[in-house]
């Protein structure tokens, strides 16, 4: 993985000199909270409901075991002993005191991690594949890409203060595992012989209040050209995004409001005006990807048997083993290897929360049996240990039991996607959590849940939909009804290769009632699925009038 | 209202502001709005020694285009410290327009943002003299910029870029 | 926080600059963690100055984001916050029992 040299280092020691004038500033009363309030969220510092809440960065969601220690660690020593994974990969922290937050920065910073950037009006952390480097089906790892795109926008005097945040996601293989055509822009590397390694790259995307699955504006951005080409986009949207109305300021409602060809045209015209005098630019990009490709060359992986026998036998004779391996073992590129998914869903779970302990067990179970002693975080809110050879699978499975992760729901229907919500969150209209737990309690069996097959389900507490509702197969939007918490169903989502938003079936639920119309409409999925057919399928092949009718029909 | 030097070499001082009422007559320099350029521009150009112009930070640069070759000094106005569109006029005034004047950022801006403004391509920044040593930190920090900007092209006095000192024998440190 | 001034009676609420741990404005004109300690307003001219109190020691750089909002008296005229958004805020997650308020730490 990428390691700081000592310019990326000199950056994070002066952020955080600086972050503590500026808190220093804030005390006395030198700034106001006006003032702080921009400051402190580009640090990632945030107010909620009942403290301040910072986010730290996991970049692309790459770990180290010894980073992920460092989390536990901060975890107990200023926070309450967890932490929350997000689906932006990275990890939130719900209880520090602003007075400590500069002393949290300087732990992180001793690990090479920071918290710049992931809030406030400007380009957040870069977001990628959780297998990348793993999977079997990418063209390349796409991380020294992210790395590229995370150190252009660290401290972008011209981007820092746009008109609204701006959200990236790079993947390098045709299964979208990012959610690429969800961000403000999304990447896909492509890799043809006609035209050579580029980009596809798609502008606008995203969900919130006026969700919209983004159009691509160029087919193919040769990979030399991307920061020149980013710029353009940037300083397109800097200009000509909204300012006026916050609920319209995302680039999104810029590409909507002008159309895809038209800012398309704006983008291409400011990347011609960049032109040949910034070919030095490209060229040193250029170089410092080779620099950055070799920080994610892959472990040395061994020649070891492409299916173990004892494997095979665990397998046949252990229901709960077979589970775990069906769902949270992923195939790998190289043979007699796989990625393990560990679920941060245990049913009655907080869905991405994880303790000090557990996260000190799965750095522990990274450095075991992890052939690059990584971690990854998934936009899902779970965790993957990428590299393990298939012989330890049995081994690492007993011991994620011993520590609470290893329920074998990745992809099903307890692996549910839900924001922090009104338990959390200042600006949430309802909980999301409880309705989680309530779901998995009533798909409380591994064998059932594994019949129902591939259901994703995703719980936004507001229309902000930060628990990605509208790509869920199921979403569920929490609003206010009158003071009470109510719930919306929206169906037919997807936030991978097929992306679709999820429309809204019908009239609302109350907290109990909506958990009975997800089980109505798997009921419903059941009755009507015709071979292997995903729930996405069977809703797409017929629609939502079986599924309403199911629902509000009167009995 | 202090003024803060952004960039080395340049000369900065306090400039008469016209406003857009008062009559004009012969002076070393004066700094006037945009609308009264467009109203009175060759009287304004005959009558000051060295025209400065105020515009506000979403100001479309083509209105600038006509007079950049004879402007001393571009005041940006930002509304707002949150509104960086004043960043993008600047960059894009030097890049896109090749203005060599000075430029000096205005409006309610807080110190931390000098070093950004620098980078932008900035001159001058009006700051509040209490403001002015967390200025002149903020201008020290971040010493090594990790992207190149659009303006690199056409500013030698900018900083190297992390790229630039891994990469490029010219910028390598001794 | 609400926009329009929510039905009395009132307590008011903010977070404390220093740690940003929810706190509520006593009669004594201090500020504590538990809503029941809240000085309670039953008229406009008794929120208005509660809120004036709350406005100048955000001012002075105590606490963030003061708000007066609804309260429900209990039988011993203790108030708790009336909307549910605020009573959770008041008392912590309502997934975790021993986190927030109610854990007392």
């Amino acid at each position: 993985m990428y390691r700081y040299d000592e310019y990326d280092h000199a950056l994070v020691r002066d952020r955080i000199a600086e972050f503590r004038d500026q808190v220093t500033r804030r005390l006395s009363g030198e700034l106001s909270e006006d003032e702080f309030k921009p400051l402190r969220l580009m640090n990632g510092l945030y107010l909620q409901l009942h403290a301040y809440m910072l986010r730290v960065a996991i970049p692309y969601g790459t770990l180290s075991s010894a980073q992920m220690r460092r989390l536990a660690r901060i975890a107990r020593l200023y926070d309450k002993g967890y932490a929350h994974f997000t689906t932006r990969q990275n990890v939130q922290y719900n209880w520090p005191a602003l007075k400590d937050v500069p002393d949290i920065l300087a732990e992180l910073a001793d690990v090479e991690m920071h918290a710049i950037q992931t809030s406030g009006n400007c380009i957040r952390n870069v977001t990628s594949d959780q297998f990348a480097g793993a999977a079997a089906d990418e063209i390349a790892d796409p991380r020294p890409y992210a790395e590229l795109i995370r150190q252009w926008s660290m401290l972008h005097p011209e981007f820092s203060y746009l008109p609204r945040k701006f959200k990236v996601a790079v993947v390098a293989s045709a299964n979208d595992r990012a959610a690429v055509r969800l961000h403000d822009v999304g990447l896909i590397l492509h890799d043809d012989a006609e035209h050579g390694r580029g980009f596809e790259v798609i502008v606008g995307g995203g969900m919130g209040r006026s969700p919209f699955v983004g159009p691509t504006i160029r087919r193919h951005l040769p990979e030399g050209q991307l920061l020149r080409y980013l710029d353009a986009i940037l300083r397109t949207y800097n200009w000509f995004g909204r300012r006026d109305n916050k609920y319209k300021a995302r680039i999104k409602i810029l590409v909507h409001e002008m159309g895809a060809e038209a800012f398309a045209r704006a983008v291409e015209a400011e990347f011609e005006r960049l032109g040949d005098a910034n070919r030095d630019i490209d060229r040193l990009a250029e170089t410092e990807m080779a620099r950055l490709q070799a920080f994610f060359a892959a472990p040395a992986f061994e020649a070891v048997a492409a299916e173990p026998a004892h494997v095979l036998r665990a397998y046949d004779q252990d229901t709960g083993f077979r589970l775990w391996m069906d769902h949270n073992v992923m195939s790998h590129r190289q043979p007699g290897y796989a990625s393990a998914v560990i679920s941060l869903k245990p049913h009655g779970g907080i869905p991405g929360d994880a303790t000090a302990e557990q996260m000190e067990a799965v750095a522990d179970l990274a450095d075991r049996f992890d052939a690059a002693g990584e971690i990854r975080v998934t936009h899902e809110q779970n965790l993957v240990l990428p590299h393990v050879k298939k012989a330890d699978l049995p081994v690492l499975f007993a011991a994620l039991a011993r520590h609470g992760l290893a329920t074998a729901n990745a992809g099903l229907v307890t692996d549910i996607i839900a924001c922090p919500g009104l338990d959390y969150c200042a600006l949430a209209n309802a909980r999301s959590i409880p309705l989680a737990q309530k779901i998995a309690a009533r798909f409380d069996d591994l064998q059932r849940l594994a019949d129902i097959g591939e259901v994703k389900i995703k719980i936004s507490g507001c229309i902000n939909a930060c628990g990605h509702h509208h790509a869920g197969h199921i979403g569920i939007l929490g609003v206010d009804k009158k003071g009470d918490e109510a719930y919306q169903l929206l169906l037919g989502g997807s936030g991978a290769e097929d992306a679709s938003l999820a429309q809204i079936v019908g009239p609302g639920f109350s907290e109990d009632g909506i958990v009975d119309a997800v089980a109505t409409v798997i009921d419903t999925y059941l009755s009507l699925r015709e071979g292997g057919e995903r729930f996405l399928d069977t809703y797409r092949r017929l629609g939502a009038d079986p599924f309403k009718e199911a629902l509000y029909a009167p009995a | 209202m202090h003024l803060l030097k952004l960039t080395p070499g340049r000369r900065v001082h306090d400039w008469p502001e016209i406003d857009d009422d008062t009559a004009l007559s012969p002076q070393t320099h004066g700094l006037v709005s945009l609308d009264r350029l467009e109203r009175d521009g060759e009287a304004v150009v005959r009558a000051f020694g060295a025209v400065g112009v105020r515009v506000a930070g979403d100001t479309e640069p083509a209105r600038l285009a006509p007079w950049v070759d004879r402007l001393h000094l571009v005041e940006i106005a930002f509304p707002d410290f949150k509104d960086g569109r004043g960043f993008t006029l600047a960059m894009r005034l030097r890049k896109d327009l090749g203005y060599r004047g000075e430029v000096r950022a205005a409006g309610p801006l807080l110190p931390d943002q000098a070093r950004f403004l620098a980078r932008c391509g900035f001159d001058s920044l009006a700051v509040s003299s209490n403001r002015e040593p967390v200025a002149r930190a903020a201008l020290a920090r971040f010493e090594v910029p990790m992207q190149s900007t659009a303006l690199d092209q056409v500013r030698a006095d900018r900083p190297a870029t992390a790229l630039e000192r891994r990469h490029d024998a010219k910028f390598a440190v001794a | 926080m609400p926009k329009k001034k929510p039905q009395g009676p009132w307590i008011v609420t903010a977070n404390d600059l220093l740690t940003g741990r929810v706190v509520f404005l006593t009669a004594a004109g201090d500020w504590q963690g538990e809503a029941g300690q809240a000085a309670v307003a039953h008229n406009d001219d008794m929120a208005d100055y509660l809120m004036d109190r709350a406005q100048a020691d955000a001012v002075a750089n105590l606490v963030v984001e003061p708000a007066l909002i609804g309260a429900v008296l209990d039988g011993e005229d203790r108030p708790r916050p009336a909307r549910n958004r605020e009573a959770i805020r008041a008392t912590g997650p309502t997934v975790r029992r021993d986190l927030g308020y109610q854990s007392a730490n």
